[in-house]
């Protein structure tokens, strides 16, 4: 039965990206049967008084040596890119935690090593702890499939499996949509998607959300099954350069279903809203 | 007849002493070069002021590295014989040519004679010539200067070419030029960055608008809503948003990051060429940029394009304005009657810089003209009919798009004879790409300036071979700008097969651009014989602009046995649009 909800939710939730994404690359993209065959079809932006000749990619069809020895020309070296997403510190009751949200690369243009990780601190002790390792693939222009594994260290120990995608969808959203699967049959499901709105080439207003599914309760972790908590977060930085950025926030979040309840039971807040300032950067 | 004034204190005088080796062209300085320890003949040097010219039929090149200063802060360079640009070389049509090239660099290096007609292993390019010309070793060019006009050359190793070694070459007709003139000069343009450009192609791998510091922001959408309404904005953005494309990706590297330079002078220092009223003027422009398309004009003088790609035209008069290519070339002949200082004012495509220098009577440099507006790119960029080619929608902003609908922009794209590589590595195809040769191009459509288009461009001289192409290859430049991957056919170099052709055929080249930027397209050895309407008089070009979303053609004759590269031309996408073709 949970299953059945986990992956009804994330086909409902993945899909309209990728499908979207998918059929209009259809679009732009169609492959003709017929193609890499040399034709004899005119082409009728010529004048057409010039004879139909044949027409190919010209290439040979077996490979020839280079001459001489000499440096390869390499168009796709091996990167690496780390961003900071977010590190920044909240403005809430009490205790202000400080969050992160960071990813980093290393790989070529179409097949990488991705690692992310994310969590809050507070008083100097890791509060929430996550970290994931994973194999992206490009599978579309703007697509990578992502498959790996999560660890959580913090609140709960807990070890998961990781499919997901991560790329921008059409009028520009970025998307990272996760199906995770764990122990003794849990499973969980996150969707971010964010979008930068220029306000100038260098203040950058960004609406961003978060939303988190779980297939079953989770009383260790406080989590209830079917939807569990949306984050909503609005955050204004100025890049003084293109790779480092300050900005200031403010973030709305709330638990729903049995995750409320829980967090009810232990006399916290379903719904709250904070100030935040960090900063984002990436090199 | 070349009219050339004897002892002026500038421009070319062909009938100086030639142990002058070193030549004033301008009146200033390129980039101060000094030595960075190991090469202390040029640590010992004085700021370079001049562009030398030295001059054939024997030349002695050296390649070091060096530091340089374009910005207030110094930086290492690599440059032939300590200067940036390069020596510029001159030559007599008809001279068995000799050029001596020492590399005192610790790694591999090369030079290119950018439109010179010669042999493969002297066409300078590793692993297809050559294997390159090693630290301390001393490679020897021998050729015959088949061919007169305006030429250049640089390094085909690594980025060297972004780094500086870029040089003019300038071959004197064996008979009477067709065109007369008082003064020559080179207008060399280049584009310089203080970064590594290791670091710039790592940057654009990781955020391929990294340089684009003109993207939307809310308040162009806002703008556009009051111009036109919220339903027409709306639709106006419609296919740029499910595209996920930019009508502001221009260019790759922009003046976020580069210099722009004329002649080696940034626009501050400012090249000065000297003139008398009423004397024609030569100027032959090169584009030796790594990245940037500039779009030239001298306000307030005509001018006469006499040369394309160093062979000459048909005279085309009445010209403001032209754009070039990287790698292109375009003579030009000015006649200023009125003494003063001429705005010689190049814009980087995309407006986010200029090279400048002056023609001037007086001493005095020029006012530098403002900028164009920045240019957007249209649907017709796109590879869409826009029915009527009306070459005058720059501004696109009146034109109701909501009758296009997405379904129908696939048909397009099966119209690719050849097989096309598509997936991650390719963002669009180009749906119903159109022959523009009349197009001036983005940002120059309707400017109230008569610019030069390749339909103006006839050659001088009749055709050669006057054979109808026997077949026809067709090619299609492709991308993923934000992935940066280039490639032809889908296909990167390193995953391809070379392109064969018979000796002695006739093949038509078809190239369409299924990206969004203008590429130059460059084939080495080989005339490419652009097909602008007159087949009697096919301009010989080495490089050529596909323009975005375009198609053009062109007619190669297998004159010479080899392997030769042909690439995009700009430095950062050529290593996969790149081609082997073996001519057997």
């Amino acid at each position: 039965m949970n299953k059945q909800v986990i992956a009804l939710t994330l086909s409902l939730l993945i899909s309209p990206l990728v499908v979207a994404d998918m059929d209009h690359s259809k679009h732009t993209m169609p492959m003709d049967k017929d193609m890499g065959k040399p034709s004899m079809k005119m082409d009728h932006s010529k004048m057409s008084h010039k004879p139909a000749i044949p027409v190919s990619d010209g290439s040979l069809d077996h490979d020839v040596p280079l001459p001489y020895k000499a440096d390869k020309m390499e168009d796709d070296p091996v990167l690496t890119k780390v961003m900071i997403e977010q590190l920044e510190i909240h403005d809430a009751d009490g205790d202000n935690p400080v969050t992160w949200e960071g990813e980093a690369w290393i790989g070529k243009d179409l097949n990488k090593l991705w690692l992310k990780t994310e969590g809050e601190r507070v008083n100097g002790e890791n509060e929430e702890l996550e970290l994931q390792a994973l194999y992206s693939r490009a599978i579309a222009p703007y697509w990578d499939l992502q498959v790996g594994v999560r660890k959580d260290f913090k609140p709960v120990g807990r070890e998961w499996g990781v499919l997901g995608v991560k790329g921008l969808a059409p009028y520009f959203f970025e998307a990272d949509a996760a199906l995770f699967v764990g122990d003794n049959g849990r499973t969980a499901a996150r969707v971010q998607g964010e979008y930068e709105l220029l306000l100038t080439q260098k203040t950058i207003l960004t609406p961003e959300f978060e939303v988190n599914l779980y297939g079953k309760n989770d009383p260790e972790m406080r989590i209830g099954s079917g939807l569990s908590d949306v984050t909503v977060g609005l955050r204004l930085r100025h890049e003084f350069k293109r790779e480092f950025a300050p900005y200031i926030g403010v973030e709305w979040a709330k638990k729903f279903g049995n995750t409320a309840d829980f967090t009810r039971a232990d006399g916290g807040d379903v719904s709250d809203t904070q100030l935040v300032a960090g900063i984002k950067a990436w090199f | 007849m070349n009219t050339i004034t004897k002892n002026t204190p500038s421009g070319f005088n062909p009938s100086v002493n030639k142990s002058r080796r070193r030549f004033v062209q301008g009146l200033a300085s390129g980039g101060v070069l000094a030595g960075m320890g190991l090469i202390p003949n040029l640590a010992s040097t004085a700021p370079s002021v001049e562009v030398p010219i030295l001059e054939g039929p024997t030349f002695d090149l050296t390649i070091d590295e060096v530091s340089v200063n374009f910005t207030g802060r110094p930086h290492r360079a690599t440059a032939i014989n300590g200067s940036i640009p390069a020596p510029t070389l001159r030559m007599r049509e008809g001279d068995n040519i000799t050029i001596r090239v020492t590399n005192n660099m610790s790694v591999t290096s090369s030079i290119h004679w950018h439109g010179l007609i010669l042999p493969t292993n002297m066409d300078g390019v590793p692993g297809l010539s050559y294997a390159g010309i090693k630290p301390g070793e001393t490679y020897v060019y021998q050729f015959t200067a088949v061919q007169n006009g305006t030429f250049w050359y640089h390094s085909h190793s690594g980025y060297q070419e972004q780094t500086g070694m870029y040089g003019s070459i300038v071959i004197e007709s064996r008979n009477a030029e067709p065109v007369q003139f008082d003064r020559d000069y080179v207008v060399l343009l280049s584009d310089w960055t203080d970064e590594d450009p290791h670091t710039v192609y790592a940057k654009l791998k990781k955020m391929g608008d990294y340089y684009n510091r003109r993207e939307r922001t809310l308040f162009d959408f806002t703008k556009e809503v009051r111009k036109m309404g919220y339903e027409k904005a709306k639709a106006n953005r419609q296919m740029w948003n499910q595209m996920r494309m930019s009508d502001r990706d221009i260019s790759d590297v922009t003046g976020y990051t580069y210099t722009f330079l004329a002649n080696g002078q940034t626009p501050n220092q400012g090249w000065k060429g000297t003139f008398r009223p009423g004397e024609k003027i030569r100027l032959r422009f090169i584009n030796g940029s790594a990245m940037t398309f500039f779009d030239v004009r001298i306000s307030g003088l005509k001018m006469q394009v006499v040369a394309s790609d160093g062979q000459y035209i048909k005279p085309v008069h009445g010209i403001d304005e032209f754009r070039i290519g990287v790698a292109e070339t375009y003579d030009v002949i000015v006649q200023p009657q009125q003494g003063g200082a001429y705005p010689i004012f190049a814009q980087a495509i995309d407006r986010s810089g200029y090279a400048f220098g002056s023609l001037s009577s007086n001493g005095q440099k020029a006012t530098v003209p403002p900028m164009d507006p920045a240019p957007l790119l249209t649907h017709m960029d796109m590879g869409m009919n826009m029915g009527g080619m009306d070459m005058g929608s720059g501004d696109m902003a009146g034109m109701d798009h909501s009758g296009h609908n997405m379904a129908g922009m696939g048909e397009g794209g099966s119209k690719a004879r050849v097989k096309i590589k598509t997936g991650p590595n390719i963002d669009m195809l180009a749906m119903d790409p159109q022959v523009r040769l009349d197009d001036p191009g983005v940002g120059l459509r309707n400017n109230g300036r008569r610019v030069l288009t390749y339909a103006d461009i006839k050659n001088l001289y009749p055709t050669k071979d006057k054979r109808d192409p026997s077949r026809e290859i067709e090619l299609h430049l492709t991308g993923n700008m934000s992935r940066y991957m280039w490639s032809f056919n889908g296909v990167p170099y390193k995953d391809s097969r070379p392109i064969g052709l018979r000796y002695g055929e006739r093949v038509r080249f078809t190239l369409i651009n299924d990206t969004m930027m203008n590429h130059p397209i460059h084939l080495h050895g080989m005339w490419s014989e652009l097909e602008t309407g007159d087949d009697n008089y096919l301009p010989r070009k080495h490089t050529i602009i596909v323009q975005p979303g375009a198609k053009i053609s062109y007619l190669v004759t297998a004159d010479a046995k080899g392997q030769w590269a042909y690439h995009c031309h700009l430095l950062y996408h050529m290593k996969g649009m790149f081609r082997r073709v073996i001519v057997a």
